[in-house]
C-alpha cells in the first residue's frame, strides 16, 4: 500500500529530543507524536511512500533490530498516524 | 466615580464606572500608581452597580456591565471588588485575540521572563507574590499576553488576587504589601487583592523575551524540586492552560511555539518561599551569565 500526506493540509511542527507536536492547519488540532512516529511523517512531507520503503526507512534511520520488526511497527505507525487524520492510502 | 475613571493597565485603557463604595475605596488603594487617561476612549467601558429590579431590595447584589452588558450571574454585593477584577480579566481573555492568552503568572528578572502556567490551588499566585517583592517584575499574576508576530510577552501588571491561607502566608512574607480587604464566601473562598509593585506599574511598557516555562505546586513539607520539562511536552501543558490556543489556529501555535522553543521548562515543587525565591534566583542568574 502507498501512503502519502493528507490532502490539503500543512503540518507545522516543534521536536525536542523524544517527541514532535504537530499542528494540522487544515484540522486544527495538535498532536504529540513520537521521535519514530514524526519521522515517518517527515518522510511522507518529502514524497508518497510505499509501506515496504517506509519499513526500511525506519530501519535505517532509527538503526532498528531485525528482531524489531521494523514491517509490524511501521505499519502500526502508518495506522495511527492516518487515525489521526495526517496521513490516507493512496487512490490504487 | 459614577462618571468614570480612565486608566492604562499596561497595554489596555480600561474605563470604571460605579458608586459602589467598596468598589472606590479598593480601586484608589490598589490603583492609585496606575496612570489616568483623560478619555473618551478606553479598550473596555465597565461598571459595578446593583441589579436592577426588585432583587436588590431583597438581598444587596452587584452586577458586573462590560459595554453594557451584564456577562454573568450578580454576586453577593461584599464581593464587588473581586468581581471587578474577575470582570476585568473576562473582558481581557475574551476580547484580546491579537494575543494568545495563557492562565498562568509571568515575572521578569534580567530581561528574560519565567511564566507559570499552573490550575487554581497550585501555589501560582502565591509564588508570583513573593517573587515579585523579592527583585522580579511583574508582568502579570492570571493572564500571560503573549504577541503573535514575535512572541514577545507583554506586560499587564494588575493585583495579585490571593486566596485562603495564602492571604495571610503573603501578609507576612511582606508585610509592607497593600492588601483590599478580604472578602469572604466566593466561590474561591476568602480572596484579597494584593497591589503590584510601583515599578513593575512603571515598567508597564516594556516587554519581555520568554526564559523559562515553570509548573509551579505547592506542597506543605516537600523538599524542593526543580524537575527539567521536554520542550513538546510543555507545549502541549501550556495549550491546555491558554484561553485561545485552538480559537487562533495557525498563528497559536507558531506564537507558543516561538515562547517554548526559547525557554528552559521545569515542574517545580516547593514549601518553602525563601527556598522558592531563591531557587528561581538561581535560573535569572545562570541566564545572566550565558
Amino acid at each position: 500500500m502507498n501512503w502519502q500526506l493528507r490532502a490539503g493540509q500543512r503540518l507545522r511542527m516543534l521536536s525536542d529530543d523524544e517527541e514532535t507536536v504537530v499542528y494540522n492547519d487544515l484540522s486544527g488540532d495538535t498532536h504529540l507524536l513520537s521521535g519514530i512516529a514524526a519521522s515517518l511523517l517527515e518522510r511522507l512531507r518529502q514524497g508518497p511512500a510505499d509501506e515496504d520503503s517506509l519499513a526500511g526507512y525506519l530501519a535505517g534511520e532509527w538503526d532498528l533490530d531485525p528482531d524489531m520488526a521494523p514491517a509490524e511497527l511501521a505499519s502500526q505507525l502508518l495506522s495511527d498516524l492516518a487515525a489521526l487524520s495526517l496521513i490516507e492510502p493512496m487512490p490504487s | 466615580m459614577a462618571d468614570g475613571v480612565y486608566f492604562r493597565t499596561g497595554t489596555f485603557i480600561a474605563c470604571l464606572r460605579t458608586r459602589i463604595e467598596r468598589v472606590a475605596a479598593s480601586f484608589s488603594l490598589l490603583y492609585s500608581d496606575y496612570p489616568l487617561q483623560d478619555g473618551p476612549y478606553a479598550d473596555f467601558h465597565v461598571e459595578l452597580a446593583p441589579p436592577r429590579g426588585l432583587r436588590r431590595w431583597l438581598r444587596p447584589q452587584v452586577d458586573f456591565i462590560a459595554d453594557g452588558h451584564a456577562p454573568f450571574a450578580a454576586l453577593p454585593a461584599d464581593q464587588a471588588f473581586p468581581m471587578f477584577e474577575w470582570g476585568l480579566n473576562w473582558c481581557v481573555s475574551s476580547q484580546a485575540q491579537h494575543y494568545l492568552i495563557i492562565h498562568a503568572a509571568v515575572v521578569e528578572k534580567n530581561g528574560r521572563a519565567a511564566i507559570l502556567p499552573a490550575p487554581p490551588g497550585s501555589g501560582k499566585s502565591t509564588l508570583c507574590a513573593a517573587l515579585i517583592h523579592h527583585g522580579w517584575r511583574l508582568l502579570s499574576d492570571e493572564l500571560t499576553l503573549i504577541r503573535r508576530d514575535d512572541a514577545a510577552l507583554i506586560p499587564l501588571p494588575r493585583p495579585v488576587s490571593l486566596k485562603n491561607a495564602s492571604i495571610d502566608v503573603i501578609k507576612r512574607y511582606v508585610p509592607h504589601a497593600t492588601f483590599s480587604p478580604s472578602v469572604t464566601d466566593t466561590v474561591k473562598g476568602t480572596v484579597a487583592q494584593m497591589k503590584a509593585p510601583a515599578n513593575s506599574i512603571e515598567r508597564a511598557d516594556q516587554a519581555a523575551a520568554p526564559g523559562w516555562i515553570v509548573f509551579p505546586r505547592y506542597e506543605a513539607n516537600a523538599t524542593l524540586a526543580l524537575t527539567p520539562v521536554p520542550r513538546s511536552r510543555a507545549f502541549m501543558r501550556v495549550a491546555d492552560n491558554a484561553f485561545n490556543y485552538t480559537r487562533l489556529g495557525a498563528a497559536g501555535f507558531e506564537a507558543l511555539k516561538g515562547v517554548v522553543a526559547h525557554s528552559d521548562c521545569y515542574d517545580f515543587r516547593y514549601s518553602v518561599l525563601d527556598e522558592a525565591v531563591a531557587a528561581f534566583d538561581r535560573l535569572a542568574s545562570q541566564a545572566g551569565n550565558r
